[in-house]
């Protein structure tokens, strides 16, 4: 049976930061749906330790990048938001285009191998 | 986790409710409050590892690792700790600011003793050649030299706003014009900082020839 691969740690580690600039570029969010986000987008082969997130979270509200707001959900429940700062709007650009690159270079090396 | 203090209160509230939306979840799915909970558990992740985590990311961690880099970078040391695994590349290129700060610290010395030789010195040193007669018919290729030092200074202290204006506004053309400079900026900031500093100091050596030469004759003239 076909089973799918999980990524392997270093490049979790290393998408970690995009990721979440990327999915809070769409709008403010809170630790469990960003989890639950990534892990349905990428059929659950991105796997993170759920803890984890919020360390990378603070750190990203500490450099400047985002920013944190409690607030209680319909449910009556309380959620931490996070939402994107002006100065991570710059960061996630940067970092976007870096990963367009490493992305076109091995889309390029793929297509000539295959051809 | 709270005993073992992981986190601050505030990210331990966070992952508390963390916990309930993911036992939640399960429930909703037709686990067992009881199982929900384990599996919740194992999946925020061990204690030992979610408190190394958020030790990274306190405050004094970060502003450490700031210093840290700043004092490696100044100091031309690679900082491979810092780079993230993802990314050992080092780029060669030294950043801008460390490149004109490290020019700065080497020219306040030497700007600072000169401001004083421009300003208490150089005209002490004219009244002194004065007094001593000087300049004596004998000796006109030294004291052309040596004059032309205490000119010089003279010069600079008259004009020092316009000139290093200019070179500031020089230096600020090539960093928003040329994409080259980048490259050539170190070079060419050590080389404009030892010229400056080898001008200043053969000024001062051109004084203190000047002061040692004038010295007899004054002696003379006073006679």
């Amino acid at each position: 049976m076909y089973r799918r691969s999980m990524i392997r740690k270093e490049l979790v580690a290393a998408s970690a930061e995009p990721l979440i600039l990327s999915l809070l570029e769409n709008g403010e969010s809170y630790g469990y749906a960003i989890i639950q986000e990534i892990k349905a987008r990428s059929e659950g082969q991105l796997q993170w330790t759920d803890g984890m997130l919020y360390p990378v979270l603070h750190r990203l509200e500490r450099r400047g990048w985002i920013r944190s707001r409690w607030k209680e959900s319909e449910t009556g429940r309380k959620r931490k938001y996070y939402s994107l700062k002006e100065d991570g709007r710059k960061a996630h650009k940067k970092q976007r285009e870096q990963w367009l690159k490493v992305h076109s270079v091995l889309k390029g090396l793929w297509k000539e191998q295959y051809v | 986790m709270q005993h073992d203090r992981v986190a601050s209160p505030e990210a331990l509230d966070e992952l508390e409710s963390h916990l309930r939306e993911e036992i939640d979840r399960q429930m909703r799915a037709g686990g067992s409050a009881e199982t929900a909970f384990e599996t919740a558990v194992e999946q925020i992740g061990h204690a030992n590892a979610l408190k190394y985590e958020f030790a990274k990311a306190g405050f004094a961690e970060l502003v450490s690792a700031k210093l840290k880099d700043v004092i490696f970078t100044l100091a031309g040391i690679p900082n491979y700790s810092l780079a993230s695994p993802m990314n050992t590349s080092n780029s060669d290129i030294e950043p801008r600011w460390a490149t004109y700060l490290k020019g700065a610290a080497f020219l306040v010395p030497a700007l600072f003793l000169w401001t004083l030789a421009a300003v208490f010195m150089v005209p002490k040193l004219q009244e002194i050649c004065r007094d001593a007669g000087f300049p004596p018919a004998t000796e006109t290729g030294f004291w052309n030299v040596a004059h032309s030092a205490i000119l010089a200074t003279l010069f600079f202290r008259e004009h020092w706003l316009l000139l290093s204006g200019a070179i500031c506004l020089a230096l600020a053309l090539l960093e928003w014009r040329s994409t080259k400079w980048p490259r050539y900026r170190r070079a060419t900031v050590g080389i404009m900082a030892f010229v400056l500093n080898s001008i200043v100091l053969i000024s001062f050596f051109m004084m203190f020839l000047t002061a040692l030469v004038a010295a007899p004759a004054l002696f003379h003239h006073a006679k």
